[in-house]
């Protein structure tokens, strides 16, 4: 009898897995969850020193305003969103419906995830005047 | 070989399940309106004297603040120990990194607080 | 022509599962367990696979082919629209030899979950009487053969061996639905764990192999709603 599951059996199958729709929108929602998680503690870091040294708050925020730290913005705002698309998809299904459609239904999400993304990218660029 | 499994009831695992879909609920509202506000639509200038006075002045925006970390606290560490449990199957590493992941958890939700109280009322 | 590529392993030769190409000539209607049966009459009489019924009935046959589980009995070969196919047991079990896998940790699931009708109150005169509606609420749940194509297709089983896996979770929800069953609370009790309903991601891979068309995703939905219902009214 030779074992035939595990870890490093798991990330060989989950790859070639990965072409099917269940299978990717699952992946997608861990590794967008786990990155926001990421994210978050950077985050409050930052945020902590409005409290501990309000100047260096202020140059870290003058820092994040260049051009690159907006583009990673926007990069932030669409892992949300595809995250909280996701999820509603989950959701969904946990509510009993379209179990039958999740193939349908991931990519609705990810269209209305477009558009978001894309209408914040408008907001952005009109705040910053780019256009 | 036969191997019994032993199968008991465990509310806990009900309510962790339960909760994430409360706060994703949550979040989705809560999230936007961080985000859009901070940072899409009319944002102030972000330095700790425009966030303060801004966040001084709006009870409303204070509160959804406030349930934002309630919420992202919960649902990101709780996430974080449903992939663990995933991947981990033994029951020892599972305690410890759920132990783990309660007191960071805890720790940070305590630590937001206070810093956003301190920006609330003036830090 | 068709290459079949089948994962292959002896344990009295005590090596590593590895490939072995076969080429074969495929003729119109032929299934991958006629190809099978081909191989092993004429090619290579050692290759190990289960079957029994050909009639997509029993269940023995389930294999991987070029990555997803199914039916070795009710798949042709042009069905796969490959000239290449991949042939693996089952994910998730141990390998006992080549393309038969040790089912005892799916069975010991299955049998976990008490899969047989529960009464409390005196046997009526003749049969309990089942209603059509009630029927149609589980008749894609009753359609199951045991296969294991679902439980073996979900990722989480491929870590963590202690999920009992969506057919016995299904199994479940046809005894939660059919009304003659008397043992619901105690049956959602049994599921409400870190081995249960909660440790489904509905990622789909259980629906998507399903050699019966059954809706397996949308039935582990519908008893964890039973569930989140009972636990919030305080009877699981
Ligand atoms: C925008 C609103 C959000 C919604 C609607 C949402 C929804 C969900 C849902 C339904 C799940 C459960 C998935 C499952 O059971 O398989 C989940 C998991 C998760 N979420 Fe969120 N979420 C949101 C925001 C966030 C944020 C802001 C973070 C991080 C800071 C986050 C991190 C995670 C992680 C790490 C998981 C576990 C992933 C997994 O099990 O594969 N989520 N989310
Ligand atoms: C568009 C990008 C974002 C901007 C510009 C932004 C901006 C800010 C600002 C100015 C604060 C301090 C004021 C306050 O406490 O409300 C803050 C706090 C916070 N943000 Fe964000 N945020 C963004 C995205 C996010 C995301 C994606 C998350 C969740 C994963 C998040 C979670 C938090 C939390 C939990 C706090 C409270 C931290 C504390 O009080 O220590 N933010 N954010
Ligand atoms: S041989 Fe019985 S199901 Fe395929």
């Amino acid at each position: 009898m030779v074992k035939h599951s595990g870890i490093p059996y798991y990330t060989k199958r989950i790859a070639k897995a990965s072409l099917e729709t269940g299978t990717f929108a699952h992946l997608l929602h861990r590794i967008t969850g786990l990155l926001l998680v990421v994210y978050l503690f950077l985050h409050m870091g930052v945020i902590s020193f409005t409290y501990l040294n309000g100047q260096t708050f202020d140059d870290l925020m003058a820092t994040f305003s260049s051009p690159l730290f907006l583009v990673l913005d926007l990069v932030l705002f669409a892992g949300a969103m595809i995250h909280g698309m996701n999820g509603m998809r989950i959701m969904l299904f946990d509510m009993g419906l379209f179990t039958r459609r999740q193939k349908l239904i991931f990519w609705v999400m990810m269209a209305i995830a477009a558009i978001a993304v894309l209408a914040a990218a408008y907001l952005l660029g009109t705040l910053e005047g780019w256009w | 070989m036969r191997q019994n499994i032993e199968l008991k009831t465990s509310r806990r695992s009900f309510w962790l399940w339960f909760l994430q879909r409360v706060s994703s609920v949550g979040l989705i509202i809560v999230l936007l309106v961080h985000m859009l506000a901070w940072h899409y639509i009319n944002p102030p200038e972000l330095t700790h004297v425009e966030v303060s006075k801004r966040l001084g002045e709006s009870i409303f925006f204070a509160t959804v603040e406030a349930l934002l970390i309630g919420f992202v606290m919960f649902h990101a560490l709780n996430g974080v120990r449903n992939v663990v449990y995933d991947y981990f199957p033994k029951p020892g590493t599972r305690k410890i990194v759920s132990i783990l992941l309660l007191v960071v958890g805890i720790a940070l939700f305590v630590w937001g607080t206070f810093v956003l109280f301190r920006l609330v009322f003036g830090g | 022509m068709v290459v079949l590529r089948i994962l292959r392993y002896d344990p009295a030769e005590d090596g590593r599962p590895a490939f072995r190409e076969y080429e074969i000539d495929a003729i119109p209607g032929m299934t991958i367990l006629d190809a099978l049966i081909h191989i092993k009459e004429n090619v290579d009489p050692s290759l190990t696979f289960r079957r029994s019924c050909r009639s997509a009935i029993c269940g023995s046959c389930a294999v991987t082919a070029n990555g997803k589980n199914l039916l070795a009995c009710n798949t042709q070969l042009s069905d796969l629209k490959k000239k290449r196919i991949v042939l693996e047991p089952l994910p998730g079990f141990p390998i006992l030899r080549d393309l038969a896998v040790d089912w005892g940790p799916f069975f010991d699931s299955y049998r976990a979950i008490k899969p047989y009708l529960i009464t409390k109150s005196p046997s009526p005169e003749k049969e309990r009487i089942q209603s059509q509606e009630i029927r149609k609420k589980y008749d894609d749940a009753a359609k199951c053969i045991m296969c294991s194509a679902c439980t073996s297709s979900c990722p989480v089983i491929w870590t963590d061996g202690s999920y009992l896996g969506p057919a016995a979770l299904t199994k479940v929800w046809r005894f939660v639905a059919d009304d003659r069953d008397e043992a619901t609370e105690e049956r959602l009790a049994l599921v409400n764990n870190e081995k249960g309903v909660w440790r489904c991601h509905t990622i789909f891979r259980c629906s998507d192999s399903c050699p019966k068309d059954i809706d397996t995703a949308g039935c582990l939905e519908f008893l964890r709603r039973m569930v989140v219902w009972y636990s919030l009214t305080g009877r699981v």
